[in-house]
Formats: structure tokens, sequence, C-alpha cells
């Protein structure tokens, strides 16, 4: 293998390296089951988001753009977690034994091998052959799909050949700009994350190069199965039952999609978004404060990953309150809240203006927010979009089913009144989810991506992970909370 | 304690999924055959309709009325022919049966169906049909009825007394036996796409209009499966009395992975097949835009190694040209370009050094060599022309170089055209 691509092998794995130590020194040795996928995963995405941060600053102390220097930092963050991560166990390498990777759950080997080990192992090759497939895909194609070349990799690209973050700015000013110093991209105010991620394997490689930019989103794949496998584990599935919800997800046509084609920034939030309440979930269930961390950090970067990023980000709100509060206290924040939202829709809705970011309007038929857009309201019913692409179509294999199975349990539970906080937290963020992609595409000209198939699918792509989690905890018993231990807090 | 069974299986609940599944199969089958046998067809795939207002007269004289387009008067030759869209791009071997409905037409006449294909939308094919005012044909052994039909019309060779009125133009599926469903269903089930741009935004797995998707039939087929294993063996509250239905689940969920995966290798067979073992040029070479980049080369060649200010025009930028445009910024980056351009720049906008890309073809824009000039209606920007050729042509705008940071560009390569 050439040098360059030596480089590019340390582009993906030092950030994956130290975000996975640190995530990892976060656990002691009484770590439950699925740890390691766990700090393996959220270590990946954590680290190449770290690695984005490191550039912007690079650029902001005015030095020059290069690999070396975000590699130095990422190195000793290495080292550090390294350090963190023995320090709090006494046995740091027990990784290298299978069993304690994946905890204990299956049965005694010694009875012979079991059907369930048998089909861990097949679904393990038939997730490494998915791989195998997706990663030839990413290897040998040239960059494809459309925004990837009109918006996500253009910046990249003109930064690593300038070797700076030269600016983006709209037509006009582009136009007027006498010096020709800016560029001008139709998407130009789009968050500049997934621009850098692809920005950084090309550091290393010394040189534009399109298999190398797009490899950040085959590592993505891997660690959103990584951290999913783990979550679950972590949540008290077997090993079998956790690799199999990971199969569930890891073969979704339209996910592989997302990697065979790399390029757009989706996948990238689909595993931010994610991730993010998958730890969130953990969170609200046992209070564990560093699932509460991984998803503080993982929300905080959703607006930078995509603009619709930062709406995802509200959808937190509601179930975190529905998590905290109860009683009268939470029936008088609903009561506030429908109050407040009566009188809205009473007085015509609001506008507003915020210095540095613009015109806010927020009215029945109309809503703008700065940076996000500006949307018509009405009705523009049509189910024949959301029917197709979730119960016909390829694009989900039989998800759309899982998850009116999974609605169907969860009403049960709430009909039998044994909702317990946790869940009712997620019903609350599921419905909320499902609401927003209902105004979405229902109420505003997004109406049209769907009925085009533009991006009603791509849009859904990010709550997948969450989805399937939350389907996961619907039909699969939580494991036994230990007593309250220094990480949990309520 | 001995574990029941081969890999501690226990083969009586085995047994019962399997004998449900295989039940459940069969329902399926018959549910759809029933289904595709008492109309179902008509519903998954109505009729193409084209009445009198849907059609376009491409050679003649008249108008639409009320009672279908009207032709008065022969065009070119002695040729009528109208041509209707068929916006659902219907599969031809679905639709075999057409039936026309026309007023006015001679004895002598010559009438023939027109078609073009999605694939081959410029190629117009037909087929002679009976000259009667009122008539219908079957297809199916027309071997030119193939593909994915984008348009259908009728072409009239011969006098015209009075005026012609075609009113109505049907296609129809063939009803179809259970071997035929059969064949369709095989057929849909092991057709593979290529990555085309439209994979980013979603995956059929089948064509969009299939008789069979196989989501929903597996979904179906594990819908009769497990309310056959519930009328058999009722689920009771103990532990373990979803796992038959989980597995059953579960294997739905398998067969569509597994078709999947045979589809993502047959894709990336194509793949390796175009693009393994090449460099990065050679690959854009290969890829669906390798002329434009062939083309871009050349432009290449002939702009400044410093990134350039570059205009790139094309007809319709933000619509039928967006492609070109698009993939022509990209292919010249790092240079400078803005592609939102349906005609050159106007003086006050491009300035002297500036270079101008126009993508054919592009009406209304001429040069004028001897005064080095590019002209579109009343507008006229001075620029050299340093290369011409069908795909397009590279102009440098003549002036000052602004704030004096051109002149250090060289041209490099010979100014052709």
């Amino acid at each position: 293998m050439a040098m360059e691509w030596w480089g590019v092998a340390l582009a993906l794995g030092l950030p994956w390296l130290a975000g996975t130590l640190w995530v990892r020194g976060g656990w002691r040795d009484d770590a439950p089951a699925g740890a390691w996928p766990l700090a393996l995963g959220y270590g990946y995405v954590l680290g190449m988001l770290a690695v984005t941060l490191l550039l912007r600053l690079q650029t902001a102390a005015g030095l020059p753009l290069n690999f070396a220097g975000p590699a130095v930092v990422l190195a000793l963050l290495a080292l550090a977690g390294g350090e963190w991560l023995r320090r709090r166990n006494s046995r740091p390498l027990s990784m290298v034994n299978l069993r304690n990777w994946i905890g204990s759950g299956f049965p005694s080997l010694r009875v012979g091998v079991r059907w369930q080990q048998l089909l861990f192992v097949l679904l393990l090759i038939w997730l490494g052959w998915r791989f195998a497939l997706l990663a030839q895909e990413v290897w040998w194609r040239p960059l494809f799909p459309w925004d990837a070349w009109t918006t996500w990799t253009v910046r990249p690209r003109v930064w690593a050949e300038l070797g700076q973050l030269a600016p983006f700015v709209d037509s006009q000013r582009w136009l007027a700009d006498a010096a020709g110093s800016v560029y001008t991209i139709e998407a130009w105010n789009y968050p500049a994350t997934v621009p850098l991620l692809a920005l950084w394997p090309t550091l290393a490689y010394g040189a534009w190069n399109e298999t190398a930019a797009n490899l950040p989103w085959l590592g993505v794949y891997v660690a959103l199965g990584l951290g999913f496998c783990g979550q679950a584990r972590l949540w008290g599935a077997t090993p079998l039952t956790a690799l199999i919800f990971t199969w569930l997800l890891l073969s979704l046509p339209l996910l592989n999609t997302h990697v065979a084609l790399a390029g757009y920034a989706d996948l990238w939030l689909a595993a931010v978004f994610g991730l993010a309440t998958i730890a969130f979930f953990q969170w609200v269930r046992d209070g564990d404060r560093r699932q509460g961390m991984l998803a503080l950090l993982l929300i905080a970067f959703c607006p930078l990953v995509k603009l619709e990023g930062a709406v995802w980000v509200l959808l937190f709100i509601p179930a975190l309150l529905v998590a905290r509060l109860r009683g009268w206290l939470l029936l008088a924040l609903a009561g506030v809240a429908t109050a407040l939202g009566l009188g809205w829709w009473w007085a015509g809705g609001v506008a507003f203006a915020i210095p540095g970011l613009g015109q806010f309007v927020l009215q029945p038929d109309l809503i703008q927010v700065p940076y996000i857009g500006r949307f018509a309201l009405g009705y523009r019913g049509g189910w024949d979009p959301v029917v197709k692409n979730f119960l016909i179509l390829a694009n989900w294999h039989l998800f759309g089913y899982l998850a009116l199975i999974a609605a169907g349990v969860a009403a049960a539970a709430v009909v039998r009144r044994r909702v317990e906080p946790w869940l009712r937290a997620e019903l609350v963020f599921v419905a909320t989810s499902l609401l927003a992609l209902f105004v979405l595409f229902f109420l505003t000209d997004a109406q049209r991506w769907a009925e085009q198939y533009t991006s009603i699918n791509r849009v859904f792509l990010d709550f997948v992970p969450a989805l399937l989690f939350w389907a996961l905890t619907v039909l699969v018993p939580p494991r036994v909370i230990a007593p309250r231990s220094p990480h949990t807090t309520r | 304690m001995t574990e029941p069974g081969i890999l501690g299986i226990r083969l009586r609940p085995v047994g019962g999924v399997v004998l449900a599944m295989l039940g459940g199969a069969v329902l399926t089958a018959l549910v759809l055959l029933l289904f595709y046998r008492v109309g179902g067809l008509t519903a998954v795939a109505p009729p193409v309709v084209l009445a009198g207002t849907d059609l376009k007269l491409v050679s003649g004289h008249g108008e639409p009325t009320a009672a279908g387009l009207e032709i008065r008067q022969p065009g070119p030759q002695g040729l009528v022919a109208v041509q209707g869209v068929v916006e659902r791009l219907i599969r031809a071997r679905l639709y075999p049966r057409l039936s026309w409905q026309v007023e006015g037409l001679e004895r002598d006449s010559e009438l023939y169906l027109t078609w073009v294909t999605h694939a081959e939308p410029r190629t117009v094919r037909e087929r002679s049909l009976p000259a009667q005012n009122e008539g219908a044909v079957d297809l199916g052994g027309e071997p030119r009825w193939q593909g994915r039909i984008a348009a259908i019309g009728l072409t009239v060779r011969g006098p015209l007394s009075r005026p012609l009125v075609v009113q109505r133009l049907e296609l129809r599926p063939a009803a179809l036996g259970p071997v035929e469903l059969l064949r369709w269903a095989v057929g849909e089930w092991t057709e593979s796409e290529d990555w085309s741009q439209r994979s980013i935004n979603y995956t059929a797995g089948a064509p969009l209009d299939a008789l069979f998707p196989p989501v929903l039939v597996v979904a179906l087929w594990l819908g009769f499966s497990a309310a056959l294993h519930a009328a058999v063996s009722p689920p009771r509250r103990v532990a373990g009395t979803w796992m038959p239905y989980t597995v059953l689940f579960l294997i739905g969920w398998l067969v569509l992975d597994l078709r999947w995966q045979w589809d993502l290798g047959r894709r990336l067979e194509r793949t390796v097949e175009r693009f393994a073992g090449k460099d990065e040029t050679a690959r854009r070479l290969a890829a669906p835009d390798g002329d434009l980049y062939r083309f871009l080369l050349e432009i290449r060649q002939r702009l400044p190694d410093k990134p350039a200010r570059l205009f790139i025009v094309s007809a319709d930028p933000g619509g039928g040209t967006a492609y070109q445009a698009g993939r022509a910024r990209y292919h010249l980056l790092p240079h400078n370009s803005y592609i939102g351009l349906p005609q050159p720049p106007e003086p006050g906008v491009a300035r002297g050094g500036d270079y101008v890309l126009i993508l054919s073809p592009l009406a209304g824009v001429r040069y004028h060599r001897a005064e080095q000039r590019l002209e579109w209606e009343n507008q006229q920007l001075p620029a050299e022309m340093l290369y011409s050729a069908p795909a397009g042509a590279l102009f440098r705008v003549l002036g000052g170089a602004p704030g004096g940071r051109r002149e250090e560009r060289g041209v490099r390569g010979e100014a052709r055209g």
C-alpha cells in the first residue's frame, strides 16, 4: 500500500482510537456487557467530530491547514485517554477476549455448539459480507450522487486543493467580489462539519482523492452498528438479540445506499442524532451520567451536521420534561403549553428578529427560521408516498411493519397502565418526531419532496436508528438496574 | 440435562413454524392469484387513456375540439401525426392491448401506431394498424413493443377530404393467467437496477409499478403464516410464546435481505467492470459523464494554474442542463465557478481576465471571431475564444485586469477554433 494510504488509515484510526479510549474510560472494570462496542461506535463518531473542531481551530488560530497539527493533538488525546482508561480499569486489555466484548448471555460452550452461537457467527459473517460489498463500492466508484458533487464535496475539494478553508458565499456576493477570493454554491450556508469530515483524510493523503474523502462514510456505518449493538447490550439484550437488531439496522437498503454512494450528509446526521437519542433513552431509564454526557455531546453537534439537526434537537425537550417531571407539575406545564399554543393561534402568531441571526416568523400559516427556511403552512395531504415508501418499496425492508408492531405493543402497555417513566419519555419522543415529520411532509411545501420521493426517505433516515432502538426497548425487557452507582443521577 | 433436538433446537415448534410458512406461502399465492384474476390488475395497472385533449399535433394543422383533436389539413408529404405522453412510463409487455377511436378516416388511408420508449426517446417506432375508425389490436406479438413506453400516437398517410378527429387512444393490460403471473413475479424479483441518481433517494427493490413488490408480498406471506400459526397454536401467556412470530418475522426480513444482497452484488459487478483497477482520471472517463470530462480536460489545459474566476453558461442551469453545469464545475475545481447563468455574463459582471465556459447547445449566442466578442440579444462581451468543441467553448474575457490580480496568469495550450 502506498504511503499516502497509510496516512489515510491514520486519519481514520487516530480519532477512532482517541474517541474510543475516552468513551471506554467512562466505565470501570464493572462495566456492563456492551461497553466496548459502545465505546468503539461512539468513539469513532465523537473522534471524527472532534477532528472537525480541530480543523476549525487550526484555521481560526491562523495556522496553515494540514494533517500534522490535528494528528498530533489526536495522538496526545489518545495517550491521555489510554492513561485514563488504564487508571480506571485494572484489566484494560481484557477486550481481546471476545466473551468480554460481548459479555455474558450465551449458554455455556461446554454443552457443545448451540444454535444461538451458530446464528451469531452466521450473522457476523453476513454483516461482514455486506460491509465488504459496500467497501468495494466506496473504493472503486467515483463520487456519484447529486448533492455530493453540487453541495457537500465542493468545499472539501476546494479546501484540499487550496490548502485553506476558503469562504463560500451566496451568488450575489460572489458576483460582486472583485478579488475572486470567495467561492459560491447554492447551499453555501450549510454547516461545514460534513465537508470537513471529507477533507480530513485527503489532508492525510496529501492531495484531493475521492476515495479517501468517502472512506469516513464507511467508518460511520461500522460505528453506527457498533454503537447500536453496544447500547442494545447495555439495555439488557442478549448478544444474539443485540446482533439481530444490529443486523436489522445495518441491512436497511437505504442506509446501505448512503454508504455505497457516499457523500451525502444524511448518514452522518442519522448516526449523530440516532446515537444521541439512544444514549438519551438510556439516561432517561437509569440516570447514567455517562450516557447523559454522550447524548449531550452528540445533540450539540446535530445542528452542525445539517440544518434540520437544529430542529431535531428541539424534539428532546418534551421527552426530557416528561422524563423529569411528575404529577401536577407536568400537568401544569402541559396546561401552560396548551394555553400558550392557543394564545399564539388566537393572536395570529409572532414575528421577531434576533440580532445576528435574522427574522423569525412563527404564524399559523407561515414559519420562517433563519438558516433553516421559510415554510408556508397548510394541509397538503397525501398518504400515498408514505404508504408506498415505508410499507411497499424496498427502502426499509420490513422496518415499517416492525415500527407498527412496536407501536401496538407500546399502546397496549399504555392501555394496561404499565408505562415506566422511560417508556413514557420514549413515547413522547417518538410521537413528537412523527409529528415533526407530519408537519414537514403534510403541512409545508416539502410535501412535494415526498411526492417526488426526493427526500422523504432521506429525512426519515435520521430517525431510523433511534426508532429501531425504541422498538428494541419496547420488545426486549431491560436489564435489572443495579443499585445506584456514583454515575447515576436523578 | 440433555439438550433437545439438534444444536439445542426443539424440533416440534420449528416444525410448526415451517408448516405455517408453507401454508402462508400457499395462501399468499392463492390470494394474489385471485386478486389479479378478479380485476385487481386494473387497480394496480390502470388503463392508459389518452383523450383528444391529451394529444398533440406533430404533423398537420388543426386544434383540440370537444369531440377530440381535429386535424383539418395534413402536414408535409400528406402526413398527419398525433402523439401523447404516457406519464406513467408503462411497461410495454404488461400493456399489449391497444384500442383507438378516430373519425373521418378515408377508405384508402394508411393508419399507423407510433411510439417511443423511455430508453430511446429519439427513436420513433411504428406499426401499421387496420385502417378503421375504431379498432383494437394485441401488440403481444410485436417484437419491438418492449421496454417502457414514454409516448404513443397515431400517424395517418393518405387523402384527407374531411377533418380527421382523433378521439381516443387506450392501452390496457392483458388478462394474466397463473403461469404468466408467476413469470411476472419471477421477472420482477430478479430484476436488478444499476445505481442511478435516484438511488440515493429511494430503493424500489423492483419496478415502481411492480405487480409483486417484494416487501408487500413478504408482509402478506408473514401475515398469513402468523395467522395460521396462531389458529393452530394460539398464543398463551407463557414465556417464549412470541418466539414463533419473531422467527417468522426475521425469516421474512432475511428473504428480503438475501434479495438485496444479491442486488448489491450485481451492482458491484457493474461497478468493478467499469471502474476497478483504474486511476482517478480513467475512472472519471469511465463514468456516465466521461465524454463531458474528456472535454473538460481540454478546458482545464487552457485555464491558468491558479484558480480562475469562471462563468459556466448553459441553456437551463436550473433544470435541463443542471447536471452538465454542476458536473463541469466539480470537474474544474478548484477553479472558481458560477453555474447559474443561462446567458453569458454582462460586461459589468465579468471582468477582464475572467473566463466563460459555454456548454452546448446554447441558442442565441454568437461569437464574432474578427471582433473578438460574444453577442446575444442586445448585449456583447469582449472575449477571446480559447477552445471550441461540439460540447462547448471556452472564452477569456478581454479588458483590464481588476486589481492587477490577473497579470500573472498565463494560458497554457494553443487557442483553437
